[in-house]
């Protein structure tokens, strides 16, 4: 039983691919002038090709042979425009048919509609042509018809699906220019320009504004939905086989086709930019052979092949490979950056800020970790990668890729003007006071970041010795003023902040610890960067961190006002220590040595400033006495000092563990020096450095 | 007109209270879910709403109200009218530091540039914060709640030394002419 | 992590514990015994507190309410607010919470307790920076580690092409010179030629009517000396490549109008702006 149902799937199969063969020899021997009318075998034969393509669709060389049959109008328009709609491919459309097809519109005697059919029709099917080796060639024909007011939008969104960076050039740029002109800006334009402007940034001029969607008709919805029936009957995923075809030569417009379809924020892969071309062509000639960047895999390689490194043809796929990026670091090529430049903020803006689908976020994420990376390694930031955190600054809600957003802040340029850095101190005020204290610990992680960077950077560049007509990356002319302005502005920025914020968080140590981190930077500015400029810290840090209740951050004090004395010093005369001569005013040094002096009378002299006046710390004699605290003025001496308090009485305990109790009065005279020592063991290092620069045992007062 | 008054209840110890004003009723559970499930030292009442004036027959049972939070969706121009109208039914201490305005996704691509800067005028125009959140995360929700606290605890007075005011001239949205933003314009 | 990882790390954790163990203090909690008439003290002054609020309150709820309408007036409360509040912080005195030396012992054990637990909280934000810090510096160590070599490869290569161009004759660089030239010439012939062959095949020139045809209308301007599309386009090349200022021909009778026509219809040559007999071929070039 079994067996002859067999037979008879087999039989109908054989009838049924009779039809299709012998359509297939009717329509290749066709001689143009069939009459349609009335014309039983067409007939035939129509109705069956309808029923092959609209069921299990039409092998390429069917579509070979009817394709040239349609445009080549041998029966007809209307038979023509019904071939035409029932074109659809079982498996892959063979690119000569295109070609052909091509041809046929370009003899010029297809009317209109079935021109607009065909354009359509190969729009439609883009994704299934088998191989676009030689379907550039035509760009220039195809470029032809955009004169063609009826053919324009769908030539446009073909050439869009074509176009590669060597398409576009001036001449045809100045054409769609001319044609915007004469018919106005109609969407398809713009986004044809908006590709070849990424393409090619130098050459189109105009700004198109970047939230242009792809508004191509995306689909001929009868051709699509007969394609996808088809698919399903047949169960195999026609689109998946051919993109996972990946071999090298794949051209990059079928990936930026999916990736629209998409909208994935990803790095585009590494492709080649000059086509394989074994033929003796103009291109061999004149440039030397290049080493093929899809083939450099290691390190070795690209040292041995340093001088014959093509650019990738997509800008943004450097950020994929390390060696590319070394390779990017060396050349001194203006047009590099400025393309990596064009494509990030594009990328940035479109698939980040104005994204309809959302991306993934491990994948959004692994794109601002490579980003991140790119430009630590190049020790610069990008200006797109910097618009775009403005803007983003200005919606974002304090959580969102925290970590990535905050390590883009602190890449940063200094910028060539100090007031670019205003439109970034507004939202971020804002966001730091309406935040919690854990966000305010990790702004200050990034500011103090940024300052670093900054700092880094002037050093390196602002020695004579570095050439500073460096084309590219390096923003020429810095001035060393406006360098110390802007510095100077971060730094008066964030002490307000520090001050504002310690007081609204009741000063928590951790953010205490991140603000002294940020001023241990500052403090050596002058020393460490070479940058002639030195801030105090403000009152409202200064104070706080010196009646703190906890060591690290009394310890982290000492250091910093050390190091402030020792910048200060050596300011003093710039040429012992070769520095550059930097003119720091009086009242800087009056406010160090107010601090110093402070400093010292509380932790040494036990001569705490306690006054009635409370504008000084707040600390009121009256108040004091009223809780019942004696003897306040040594209460913040190294010894009763609450943060140093718990190192006394480990001291007494192991000083006198003899006697039952320990007499905290007793240590003075030798005893000090030995709780001193005892300080400095247990990883005090700040107040040592600070105790032994500033205070000078012989006589009482103080030294500075 | 009956207007939301500030004074005219008493502070309840260790507690402050929060009102949630939305017209679409979208995000207010979650966010007052949010708040409730958040870390803090302090007692927290949330009240929705999704209009002004309130009702006034749970007038006697309602504490007092330290902190009042417009969620605009501003997607809608409907709501943004809306959100004004309602702001003529409160007392003018509230605009001293105890409203902020909160938007949702600003960065998907439906929203419109023009709608979000006529939110921001209007915030700019009262003086008052504006705060952007991603309610759809869980991250983003326990932010926006964390974010929410903060001015509630100094609108509730719980921080020595910090008022309401105080925190206003520090938070408060920036006209957005005043702001250059003008010269962030690509230049490509 | 697998159970090896962790057990190790707990390992550790044990060991760095017990290095410190016995300084850590004692825990506060358990020591915390408030006299009974420090509470009622404390209570006491809470409810004196109590009592002035809700004397300010009464006074505040009597004041009339004003809805904001206008912001205008929300603007002149605010700055009479901040002048308020600017005005109160320099006249107040900072106070005691509590004169009971209990109380105040109280309150300190607790400040005491929160600096600890922040204290944690700055160890394990210092070792997360510690750990970065150590991932950064093996990273930028390996960077400088390639960029030297590179640096070293490319002052090499520039040695090397420095000799080279010192020992690069003046001769052999004529030589270089002139096989690229020959190369390119031969391209360029075979480019001509194909084009030649090309437009020779599918242009062919009008052919000259030898037999007077009978519909006048049909009236062939045929001239004996028309020159082929080939020539009308190598004139138009040598015009614009040679004198880029003035790259206009002027149309004559040499030249036959229907292949004029096509090429301007197609984009490849351009009517003078001014003069419709002048012609020039589209900078493809440029």
């Amino acid at each position: 039983m079994e067996g002859r149902s067999l037979n008879y799937s087999l039989r109908q199969k054989k009838e049924a691919e009779d039809p299709m063969v012998r359509a297939h020899q009717y329509f290749d021997d066709a001689k143009p002038g069939i009459l349609w009318k009335g014309n039983d075998i067409l007939e035939m034969h129509l109705t069956n090709i309808e029923n092959q393509a609209f069921g299990w669709g039409l092998s390429p060389v069917l579509i070979d042979v009817l394709l040239d049959f349609a445009l080549g109008l041998k029966a007809g328009r209307a038979t023509s425009a019904r071939i035409m709609k029932c074109l659809i491919p079982a498996t892959v459309v063979p690119e000569n048919s295109l070609i052909k097809g091509v041809s046929w519109i370009c003899v010029g005697t297809l009317p209109t509609n079935l021109q607009i059919t065909f354009f359509r029709w190969f729009i439609t099917m883009f994704d299934f042509i088998d191989s676009k080796e030689h379907l550039n060639s035509l760009y220039g024909i195809l470029f032809y018809f955009l004169q063609d007011e009826n053919l324009c939008p769908y030539v446009c969104n073909l050439l869009y699906l074509l176009t590669t960076r060597e398409n576009v050039k001036p001449y045809r740029v100045r054409r769609v220019m001319d044609l915007y002109s004469k018919i106005g800006m109609q969407p398809y334009f713009k986004d044809l320009l908006a590709l070849y402007k990424v393409l090619r940034p130098d050459l189109v001029s105009i700004s198109i504004p970047s939230r242009s969607k792809n508004s191509f008709k995306n689909a001929d919805t009868t051709w699509k939905a007969a394609i996808l029936a088809v698919q399903k009957k047949k169960k195999s995923e026609i689109s998946l086989t051919l993109t996972e075809s990946s071999d090298l030569k794949k051209p990059r417009m079928q990936l930026s086709r999916k990736r629209k379809y998409n909208k994935m924020m990803t790095v585009p892969p590494v492709e080649s930019r000059l086509p394989e071309t074994t033929s003796l062509s103009f291109v061999n000639l004149t440039r030397p052979k290049m080493f093929p960047i899809v083939q450099l895999t290691s390190f070795q390689q690209l040292l041995q092949n340093i001088d014959k490194i093509e650019l990738p043809s997509q800008m943004g796929s450097v950020l994929n490979s390390h060696l590319l990026l070394h390779y990017i670091n060396c050349v001194k090529d203006d047009s590099v950056f400025l393309r990596f430049d064009y494509w990030l903020g594009h990328t940035l803006n479109e698939e980040f800020l104005h994204c309809k689908y959302a991306s993934s976020s491990t994948e959004v994420q692994d794109f601002f970790n490579k980003l991140i990376t790119a430009q630590s390694f190049l020790q610069e930031g990008f200006h797109s990668s910097e618009m775009f955190v403005y803007k983003f600054l200005q919606v974002w809600d304090t959580s969102l890729y925290r970590t990535q957003i905050l390590s883009l802040l602190s890449c940063v340029s200094v910028g060539q003007k100090a007031d670019l850095m205003q439109p970034l101190y507004e939202p971020l005020t804002s966001l730091f006071f309406s935040s919690s204290v854990y966000f305010k610990c990790s702004l200050f992680d990034c500011l103090n970041n940024l300052l670093v960077n900054w700092l880094t950077w002037h050093s390196v560049y602002a020695t004579d010795a570095v050439d500073m007509s460096l084309p590219g990356h390096s923003p020429m002319n810095m001035n060393l003023s406006v360098v110390v302005k802007s510095i100077s502005e971060l730094i008066e920025f964030v002490g307000r902040i520090a001050t504002i914020g310690l007081h609204l968080e009741g000063y928590h140590t951790l953010f205490l610890h991140f603000v002294l981190n940020f001023y241990e930077t500052v403090c050596d500015m002058y020393l460490l960067y070479d940058l002639p400029l030195v801030i105090m810290p403000p009152a409202g840090v200064f104070y706080p961190a010196l009646l703190s209740m906890d060591a690290i951050n009394l310890n982290q004090l000492c250091h910093i006002m050390y190091r402030y004395r020792e910048n200060l010093v050596a300011a003093k005369n710039p040429e012992l220590q070769s520095k550059r001569r930097l003119y720091i005013s009086s009242a800087t040094y009056k406010e160090c040595n107010q601090y110093v002096v402070t400093m010292v009378n509380y932790l040494w002299n036990s001569k705490a400033h306690v006054s009635s006046n409370t504008l000084d710390t707040g600390l009121n004699s009256e108040i004091l006495k009223k809780a019942n605290i004696t003897d306040f003025k040594k209460r913040f001496n190294v010894v009763y000092h609450p943060a140093l308090f718990g190192y006394a009485l480990d001291f007494c305990k192991k000083c006198w563990t003899n006697k039952g109790q320990s007499n905290i009065n007793s240590i003075k005279g030798k005893y000090w020096d030995y709780y001193l020592k005892y300080l400095y063991s247990q990883n005090l290092r700040g107040l040592k450095e600070f105790i032994e620069s500033s205070v000078s045992r012989k006589a009482e007062s103080t030294s500075d | 007109m009956s207007v939301l008054n500030m004074f005219h209840k008493h502070p309840e110890l260790n507690t402050a209270s929060i009102l949630l004003v939305e017209t679409e009723r979208q995000h207010q559970d979650k966010l007052a879910e949010a708040i409730l499930a958040a870390q803090r030292s302090f007692n927290v009442n949330v009240h929705l709403a999704d209009s002004l004036p309130l009702p006034t027959r749970n007038e006697a049972n309602r504490p007092r109200i330290d902190l009042v939070v417009f969620i605009v969706n501003h997607f809608s121009s409907r709501s943004l009218e809306l959100t004004k109208s309602y702001l003529q039914h409160l007392d003018v201490m509230y605009f001293l530091g105890r409203l902020c305005f909160l938007v949702n996704d600003a960065r998907s691509a439906k929203s419109d540039p023009d709608k979000l800067h006529a939110v921001r005028e209007m915030a700019a125009k009262y003086s008052s914060p504006l705060l952007f959140t991603e309610l759809q995360t869980e991250q983003g929700l326990a932010t926006a709640a964390d974010r929410l606290l903060v001015f509630t605890k100094v609108s509730a007075g719980f921080v020595p030394g910090v008022s309401s005011l105080f925190l206003n001239t520090l938070t408060s949205c920036s006209h957005p002419m005043e702001s250059s933003s003008n010269t962030l314009v690509d230049t490509d | 992590m697998d159970t090896m990882e962790v057990l190790q790390q707990a390992k550790a954790l044990a060991n760095a514990m017990t290095v410190y163990q016995e300084t850590l203090p004692p825990d506060l909690t358990a020591e915390l015994e408030c006299p009974a008439s420090a509470k009622e003290e404390l209570f006491n002054e809470c409810e004196e507190k109590w009592k002035e609020i809700e004397e300010l309150q009464s006074k505040l709820a009597l004041i009339e309410t004003e809805a904001c309408a206008d912001p205008d007036l929300k603007t002149s409360y605010r700055h009479k607010g901040i002048m308020a509040e600017l005005h109160h912080l320099e006249e107040k005195d900072p106070d005691l919470i509590s004169e009971n030396s209990d109380v105040l012992a109280a309150f300190g054990m607790d400040e005491l307790q929160r600096v600890n637990r922040e204290l944690e909280m700055v160890l394990s934000s210092c070792q997360a920076q510690n750990e970065n810090l150590k991932k950064t510096l093996n990273r930028e160590q390996e960077w400088l580690q390639e960029q030297q070599e590179l640096g070293q490869v490319i002052a090499e290569r520039a040695a090397k092409v420095k000799s080279i161009l010192q020992d690069y004759s003046e001769a052999r660089a004529f030589q270089d010179m002139k096989v690229k030239i020959q190369q390119v010439k031969t391209y360029q012939e075979k480019l001509l030629d194909s084009m030649g062959t090309f437009l020779a095949q599918h242009f062919p020139l009008p052919q000259h009517q030898n037999h007077p045809s009978k519909n006048s209308k049909m009236s062939v301007d045929v001239h004996e000396n028309l020159i082929s599309l080939h020539e009308i386009l190598e004139t138009l090349m040598n015009k614009i490549l040679e004198m880029p200022h003035d790259p206009y021909i002027t149309i004559d009778d040499t030249f036959w109008p229907p292949y004029i026509e096509m090429l301007l219809r197609f984009g490849i040559a351009l009517r003078h702006p001014e003069n419709p007999n002048k012609i020039r071929m589209e900078a493809f070039h440029q």
